[in-house]
């Protein structure tokens, strides 16, 4: 018999439970396990537009800016990537956000490769000034088998 | 904590939240390192706590107890920087966004300094109007937002959160047929 360490919840016994949502803890099942946590700034030029298209009397400016954390676990990790501010302030979205309309869009992701971590913004948008995403992580040990 | 600042406008990028950091958190980077620089705050213990929550004197950190376990078992930490910073650390623990957000990073000092107010105003956020298009396509874009969100708002009595989706339908019926 493998040996067991389990913490079951208050007023259930831990030595007759089966049920996994009975359990704080349970060695059988596999848990999340805490790599790093941290915040990405992304600040994005919009000068530095790459293509412009006119949708009715506008002139639209299109914009794709990558910011990177590098987590060199040497397998793609279980990732998490939130954006905040959006669509109110004081608002938090888990990423990937997608919009899309006739004369604007925007496609924020995160994705994470072997060695990084990697927040992606393609979107419309003006092309002067300083626009600002402001970004979160949390990275697990886990490796997901991909 | 560590915090990463671009080499060239002093711009806080990003961080690596906690007080204590492993080896491998260390070798992590936000950024190219030839642009971006980085910053680690330490933090010291400065008090000592037992199990049961009093205080430990620092020449009593070795002590232990009758079974051989060392008393110390929590601390309060500090972070190892100019006095006027340290609640400001102190609260980017809990909040790191307010680094980026207030401060750039002091070449001088080697930490943070407060933005200037034309610094500040400098960066706008992402939201709805930085898209771009007119400013009917922004008004229609805020009022589906407002639409879906009334819709979607489990305290929103139930009829209400209905009309509003026969409202969007009806919206999106017209866009559809060039109306």
């Amino acid at each position: 018999m493998t040996p067991t360490l389990a913490f079951s919840k208050s007023g259930i016994n831990v030595l007759t439970a089966t049920d996994p949502d009975d359990f704080v803890f349970h060695s059988g099942y596999d848990s999340l396990k805490y790599y790093s946590q941290g915040t990405v700034t992304m600040n994005v030029n919009l000068a530095n537009y790459y293509n412009t298209f006119t949708c009715f009397t506008d002139t639209i400016y299109e914009h794709y800016t990558v910011s990177e954390v590098s987590h060199n676990l040497g397998y793609v990790p279980y990732f998490v990537g939130y954006m905040f501010d959006f669509p109110s302030s004081g608002d938090a979205i888990q990423l990937p956000y997608a919009f899309g309309d006739a004369c604007a869009y925007a496609n924020i992701n995160v994705y994470a490769t072997t060695t990084k971590l990697y927040f992606a913004a393609h979107h419309t948008g003006g092309n002067s000034g300083t626009q600002t995403f402001k970004f979160s992580y949390r990275i697990f040990r886990n490796n997901v088998g991909l | 904590m560590i915090y990463f600042y671009d080499k060239k406008t002093n711009d806080i990028v990003g961080t690596i939240q906690g007080k204590i950091h492993n080896k491998e958190q260390l070798g992590m980077w936000i950024g190219d390192k030839e642009k971006i620089g980085r910053v680690v705050v330490h933090w010291r213990p400065t008090k000592w706590y037992t199990k049961t929550g009093d205080e430990l004197p620092k020449e009593c950190l070795q002590a232990c107890d009758e079974q051989g376990n060392l008393l110390a078992f929590s601390a309060d930490f500090d972070p190892e920087c100019p006095k006027e910073l340290k609640k400001l650390f102190q609260e980017a623990d809990k909040n790191p966004r307010i680094l980026s957000e207030n401060f750039k990073h002091d070449p001088q000092s080697g930490f943070v300094r407060q933005k200037t107010k034309e610094e500040t105003v400098a960066t706008k956020g992402f939201d709805v109007a930085s898209l771009g298009g007119s400013e009917d396509a922004q008004n229609n874009i805020r009022e589906k937002e407002a639409r879906l969100r009334t819709i979607l708002d489990p305290s929103q009595p139930m009829e209400k959160r209905f009309e509003t989706l026969v409202e969007l339908l009806e919206v999106r019926k017209k866009v559809m047929s060039g109306g």
